[in-house]
């Protein structure tokens, strides 16, 4: 209710405004496209984060410092801790990124983003940076119909910085043409009540406009041209760094239990830096006179003032909260909890991801895996056995020589709870991921999703099997019990290889080394058929188990195809072209009976 | 030879197209040598090998190997044809 009247209020407002006012409109159509700006920035910068950026997150967040300085950097030379919050969320649900680094990242982008204020109160203001907008702005546009992708890039970077200069040159202007019409100054108020009314007000004008970096060169400009006091302005400042935090969480909401650790993380570093500037606003007004006169920085000069003031209190909010990380961590952990549902969901994968190409395939990779951890559990349940017979160096055949009865678990009832929800979410997911950037990692994709559509094949034969497998393991007659334990023997000794492989413990395996355990399969499948002919030719089974242990064999070569397909996707450890390469050497079905008939 | 090669790095340079063409046969390769290492392994086991059980399972897997290493060649073949200068 309250979001459908609210648009249209802003609307009616900015309308009233804009009648009202000329100078109004400018300013409001500098804050505009200084907005446009930095979503042309993002975008092109997000051209760039397939691989470089992802590439440095992955290495530089082992320690603590590298994990702040890789905030501060990439903050300061995107101007957008939106962009790097986003992509630390992503890292951190696809479990690329523990908490404790991703907090380290979100206080260093903290720090970064107060560099733009040095832009803007040391740049902005003192150039006429209009005259750089516009050729900015022609060169950007060309690059962006370019058809390469890194030349796109490069351009909506342009056209974002030449939008970013255009609008903060607007936003100036407006404000001196308004200074000779109207004081804005005159409601200036003074004191702790002032300092707290326009923290709030901050706190707004940045959930309105979604950008801390926005309200902070509004800030910038309108003490610039005087129609905010400097001590507002501080006000103003702190404000906006809080209300930075609601953008954070409300893109938690869709977020998974990590990313809402981290904009709980965020909602926390943002409200005890800002209590503590309120708190200590005299102390850092001297702090920031003494820092100036130092810099050189004119006693009048408040626009610079403003910046030192913003860096020193983040910086100040970093030295405060960096020893607190763990305790922080902790406490997150404790008050977010995963639910633990009878309903399995996924760990990895949220929309959010979709946006970075590598954390997004890393993601589905891991959910995968997750299906299959599932997946095999249940498989290895619907067999009759337990995880710890399957995995053991012992010979399965001796080991379940004395097994006297098997317990009948409900594989439906298990897919159901187990793998059917994270199994749609990778569906959705891959098909969403499809629709963003076709370009990027395709035929990755496309394996992924076969292999999960043969995970869940295999579960789904499994259950197909253990209807007939239960009723013959433990029927008199000796001939189809032997049968049926070698059907599950085979399917248990598959998963055992394939688990050595995914372990790393047999050396010389890749995709190629698969084709080893398809030529296995065909040979058993060529001895079971005549081994079934001759029990029914013999009169040792009745034809009713020749025809249920017929069907039975297929959909035991079809589990075992599934898993060894989806094992030449999942467990691959080697690069893409090498990958690629062994899928396109391996052997298909035809040729792997030729291996056989020759050595036959 | 060495010029040989300079100009074909140069014309990969300016064709995305060739430029994957190299990339995928320098895979290949790469392949092909672990491969022809894995059947050298192989037979050398067999020689020294002289349970009849063990060495059936040693000469299928040789087989495989070279089976696989056959497939490959023909196609490093297939794409050096069509990696050649008079392609249209």
């Amino acid at each position: 209710m309250l979001r459908k009247i609210l648009l249209p209020t802003i609307f009616a407002i900015l309308a009233y405004g804009f009648w009202l006012s000329p100078n109004f409109k400018e300013i409001a159509a500098g804050v505009a496209i200084f907005l446009f700006g930095m979503l042309s920035l993002e975008e092109g910068f997000k051209v760039f984060t397939g691989g470089v950026l992802e590439k440095l997150l992955k290495r530089s967040t082992d320690r603590l410092w590298k994990s702040l300085s890789f905030g501060v950097v990439t903050t300061t030379l995107m101007q957008s801790s939106t962009l790097v919050s986003v992509l630390t969320i992503s890292f951190l649900s696809a479990g690329i990124l523990g908490l404790s680094e991703g907090i380290g990242i979100i206080f260093g982008a903290n720090l970064g983003t107060t560099t733009g204020a040095w832009l803007v109160a040391g740049f902005g203001l003192k150039v006429n940076i209009s005259a750089y907008a516009m050729p900015m702005l022609v060169f950007g546009i060309i690059l962006v119909f370019q058809k390469q992708e890194h030349l796109k890039g490069v351009g909506y970077v342009l056209t974002g910085l030449g939008f970013l200069f255009l609008g903060i040159h607007h936003m100036k202007e407006g404000f001196e043409a308004f200074r000779d019409n109207f004081d804005l100054a005159a409601y200036a108020v003074s004191g702790y009540a002032g300092l707290l009314l326009y923290a709030v007000i901050g706190v707004a004008a940045t959930v309105v406009m979604q950008s801390s970096h926005a309200t902070l060169v509004l800030i910038i400009t309108a003490l610039s041209a005087n129609h905010i006091t400097y001590e507002n302005a501080l006000a103003l400042a702190i404000g906006a760094n809080i209300g930075t935090t609601v953008t954070a969480l409300v893109s938690a909401l869709g977020a998974d239990i990590s990313g809402k650790r981290l904009a709980g993380a965020h909602l926390i570093f943002n409200g005890v830096t800002g209590l503590i500037a309120i708190v200590l606003i005299s102390e850092l007004i001297w702090a920031v006179d003494v820092i100036s006169l130092s810099l050189g920085i004119d006693d009048l000069d408040f626009t610079l003032k403003l910046a030192v003031f913003h860096t020193l209190f983040n910086l100040m909010g970093i030295l405060v909260m960096l020893p607190f990380i763990q305790p922080m961590v902790k406490f997150l952990s404790v008050v977010l909890k995963e639910k633990p549902g009878r309903v399995i969901g996924p760990l990895y994968i949220y929309s959010a991801t979709i946006e970075f190409p590598d954390a997004a395939l890393e993601a589905v990779r891991k959910e995968t895996l997750h299906i299959f951890d599932h997946a095999q559990e249940i498989i290895i349940a619907g067999l009759g056995m337990s995880a710890d017979q399957v995995f053991s160096e012992k010979p399965l055949k001796k080991q379940l020589q004395n097994q006297n009865f098997i317990t009948r678990v409900d594989i439906e009832d298990l897919y159901n709870r187990k793998v059917k929800r994270i199994f749609s979410a990778v569906i959705a997911f891959i098909s969403a991921a499809d629709f963003s950037w076709k370009e990027k990692h395709p035929s990755e994709f496309h394996w992924l999703r076969e292999a999960n559509r043969n995970i869940v094949d295999a579960v789904k034969g499994t259950k197909h099997l253990q209807k007939n497998m239960l009723r013959y393991l433990v029927s008199d007659n000796h001939h189809i019990s032997v049968e049926y334990n070698r059907l599950r023997i085979s399917i248990a000794e598959l998963l055992f290889q394939l688990h050595q492989i995914r372990n790393g413990n047999d050396p010389d395996l890749g995709i190629l080394s698969l084709d080893e355990l398809k030529l296995d399969l065909k040979e058993f499948d060529i001895q079971q058929s005549r081994r079934l002919y001759q029990l029914i030719h013999e009169n040792r089974i009745t034809p009713e188990m020749g025809s249920s242990l017929m069907n039975d064999s297929a959909y035991v070569a079809s589990i075992r195809g599934c898993l060894i397909s989806m094992a030449s996707t999942l467990f691959v450890t080697a690069s893409h072209e090498l990958s690629s390469a062994e899928r396109q050497i391996a052997l298909d079905d035809s040729e792997i009976e030729d291996v056989l008939e020759k050595d036959s | 030879m060495k010029t040989k090669k300079l100009l074909s790095k140069i014309r990969a340079f300016f064709d995305s197209d060739l430029r994957d063409v190299q990339r995928q046969t320098d895979s290949l390769r790469e392949v092909l040598d672990k491969l022809k290492k894995k059947e050298t392994v192989l037979k050398s086991r067999l020689e020294n090998e002289h349970d009849p059980k063990a060495r059936k399972k040693l000469e299928k897997k040789i087989s495989l190997v070279h089976s696989q290493r056959k497939k490959g060649l023909d196609l490093l073949k297939s794409l050096h044809l069509s990696d050649s200068p008079e392609r249209e």
